[in-house]
């Protein structure tokens, strides 16, 4: 199953909050700007039955109003609001604006049913007045003294709620815009945050990497401080392996002196006889091959090294050691040429099959780097007299010494072919009689751990 | 020949010793790096065989610093670390030549004479100027092909000459060649080798291989370049 990434998370929660408080904050505006507006309605209309309770007037026992209301909106044909006064159960006066109006007498009939039971100090106001098609409708009563006597008179006031509504929906449109948008910005800005604040984890991973391909030994850069203990531990870290391993390597050079030096001694003596100074010889072989095998540095965290400069300072060894064939050396490799080997095994392996090129060499001694997709390969090439097919096989034989050579080339061999096997990599042999042998070992760009 | 010894173990330091002697060369020796840095610096050496792991100053130190101090001698390491690694480091050190050990003395020997041999500007261990031929392997001087027989001191003054040719060598510097620093001789003697050098190549006087120059010493004739 795929994991998640760190930022994925961060980012899908952050998506989450956004999801759930956003529509909230929305919905909690929504519900409070309502309310706000259904009072100010209320208010509104209450203003509206005042102002009609003052201009109403009795007049020969008759009801009278004035032909232009102080509210503007009840002298205009067809607008929303729409008013009549009841007086004896009848329906004395109707606004101007009743005229070409949806809002109508069997509508005031309606409200005057619902309300007619309330005392003068009381007013109705309802919001869904008229459930098919609803409005905003008020009820208020007034006394008045008629003939001697007090007798109460209903205003009834309908107020059409599409400016209501239309009001509520842009503002609840505008609302959902402009959350979506800050949303938008908040995730936008969160996703940077996030990005600012992996940028320097990213940027010790990349250093890793760099330590890995052998471009620096420790991760200098400056980063905050909540990273400075993975810095200094990552550093301490790599700094402890080198330690270990050059301690390693230290005491196993001081125990190959202590007891070469005794073995040449022994190997000096003038009257040494054969049957002492095989086994002697013996002895070196065997201490010499598994003190090498010892130091193979496949073990902790190997970075890669750039191979150029020690190839160019064995070959300059080569063209000291051996002065006398006056060889001519060449060497084809970029610069930097980098293999994911430690150094001491590469100048091991190269130096070995160097050191047998120049033995075998007539003329000329060339090294090549070759950098393939898997496998960083270098061949070590002569032009001298070639190795029997035998031989080539015998090689990869452990132990195994070769005679085609001069000298101590059998357990050099071995030991380039042990090593290689540490790293993963290989020794192929190309030998032809006329043309010389062509000593080719291959390694992986990446260790396989072991 | 005069060479320098260095090594610590004092075992091995004088079984060098008495092999390198007893194959006519004269033996300096010294067990730390701070004294052969010294005696490198103090006594001109033909050669000088530096082990790596001394104590105070390790054999890389005492090569390096002696080449900053000009000192040109062909310089032979002895190493028990068989490494690349420290072989390239030696060598880049200013050393010549090393040796790794355990080894046997006669592999020793043949890197010595042929790292002399190669300071001198000459490839094969014959030397021949004229009609003497100097054979440095088996310690031999041949006079027209015929082998003359030469005593140990004879052959190292013939041998410096021949080796060291066109150059006036004083009869001071001649001592300081062909003997340990612990002998402490009149350099007349070299007039007494000298002569009888002479008598024994050039019995009628004919070669005439040996110059005199008053005052100032000998020098290997000319005319036998």
């Amino acid at each position: 199953m795929k994991t998640w990434s760190i930022t994925q998370r961060i980012f899908f929660t952050c998506f989450l909050f956004v999801a759930i408080f956003f529509p909230a904050i929305i919905l909690s505006m929504q519900n409070a700007y309502e309310r706000s507006l259904t009072q100010a309605k209320k208010e509104e209309l209450s203003t509206t039955a005042f102002a009609m309770i003052s201009e109403f007037e009795f007049e020969d026992g008759q009801a009278v109003m004035p032909p232009r209301l102080f509210v503007e909106d009840l002298n205009l044909p067809g607008s929303d609001l729409v008013a009549v006064i009841k007086w004896r159960k009848q329906q004395v006066w109707q606004s101007q604006s009743s005229i070409d109006n949806n809002i109508n007498a069997s509508m005031f009939n309606l409200l005057f049913r619902q309300t007619d039971g309330h005392s003068p100090q009381e007013t109705i106001f309802l919001t869904d007045f008229n459930e098919e098609n609803p409005h905003f409708a008020l009820s208020k009563k007034a006394e008045f003294f008629i003939d001697g006597e007090f007798e109460q008179v209903s205003f009834l006031v309908i107020n059409n709620k599409n400016v209501y509504e239309g009001e509520l929906s842009t503002f609840i449109n505008r609302l959902w815009g402009w959350i979506a948008v800050l949303g938008l910005v908040l995730l936008g800005l969160i996703a940077l945050s996030l990005r600012s604040v992996f940028m320097p984890m990213q940027k010790i991973i990349a250093r890793i990497g760099e330590i890995e391909e052998g471009k620096i030994d420790t991760i200098d850069d400056e980063y905050p401080h909540e990273l400075k203990p993975l810095q200094n531990s990552i550093n301490k870290l790599l700094n402890s392996e080198k330690q270990q391993r050059e301690r390693y390597k230290k005491s196993l050079d001081d125990l190959a002196h202590s007891i070469k030096t005794p073995l040449s001694v022994i190997l000096g003596q003038a009257d040494l006889s054969s049957d002492i100074k095989e086994p002697v010889l013996h002895i070196d072989n065997i201490v010499k091959r598994q003190l090498k095998r010892a130091t193979i540095n496949v073990v902790g965290f190997l970075p890669s090294i750039d191979v150029f400069p020690v190839t160019q300072s064995l070959l300059d060894a080569m063209r000291k050691i051996h002065q006398q064939k006056s060889l001519s050396f060449d060497l084809e490799m970029p610069q930097p040429a980098p293999v994911s080997i430690d150094q001491t095994d590469f100048m091991e392996i190269i130096g070995n099959l160097l050191d047998n090129a120049c033995k075998a060499a007539r003329t000329s001694v060339k090294v090549v780097y070759e950098k393939g997709e898997k496998l960083t390969s270098i061949s070590v090439i002569d032009d001298g007299k070639g190795i029997s097919a035998s031989a080539i096989s015998a090689i990869t034989e452990r132990g195994r010494r070769l005679d085609t050579y001069s000298e101590g080339q059998g357990l050099g061999l071995a030991l380039v072919v042990d090593m290689l096997e540490s790293y993963g990599g290989e020794l192929s042999i190309e030998s032809d009689a006329s043309k010389g042998s062509v000593f080719r070992i291959q390694v992986p760009h990446l260790r396989a751990s072991k | 020949m005069r060479i320098l010894i260095v090594e610590d173990d004092s075992r091995l330091l004088l079984q060098l010793d008495q092999y390198m002697q007893s194959q006519g060369f004269s033996v300096d020796l010294a067990d730390d790096g701070e004294k052969a840095l010294y005696q490198l610096n103090e006594y001109d050496y033909d050669l000088a065989i530096i082990d790596v792991g001394l104590p105070s100053m390790d054999g890389f130190e005492v090569v390096q610093r002696a080449r900053a101090n000009d000192i040109t001698c062909p310089i032979i390491i002895l190493t028990a670390r068989d490494r690349w690694q420290e072989k390239v480091k030696g060598l880049e050190c200013g050393a010549d030549d090393y040796l790794t050990k355990p080894f046997v003395h006669e592999e020793l020997l043949a890197r010595v004479k042929a790292l002399i041999r190669r300071s001198a500007g000459q490839a094969s261990p014959i030397v021949q100027k004229g009609p003497l031929s100097l054979d440095t392997s088996a310690n031999q001087l041949y006079v027209n092909e015929q082998p003359i027989e030469l005593t140990a001191y004879e052959y190292k003054v013939i041998e410096y000459l021949m080796m060291n040719p066109n150059k006036v060598v004083s009869k001071t510097e001649m001592v300081e060649h062909i003997y340990d620093q612990d002998f402490d001789l009149d350099s007349n003697v070299i007039e007494v080798f000298v002569g009888r050098l002479r008598r024994k190549i050039d019995k009628d006087s004919s070669i005439k291989p040996i110059e005199t120059l008053r005052g100032r010493g000998y020098r290997l004739n000319a005319s036998l370049q």
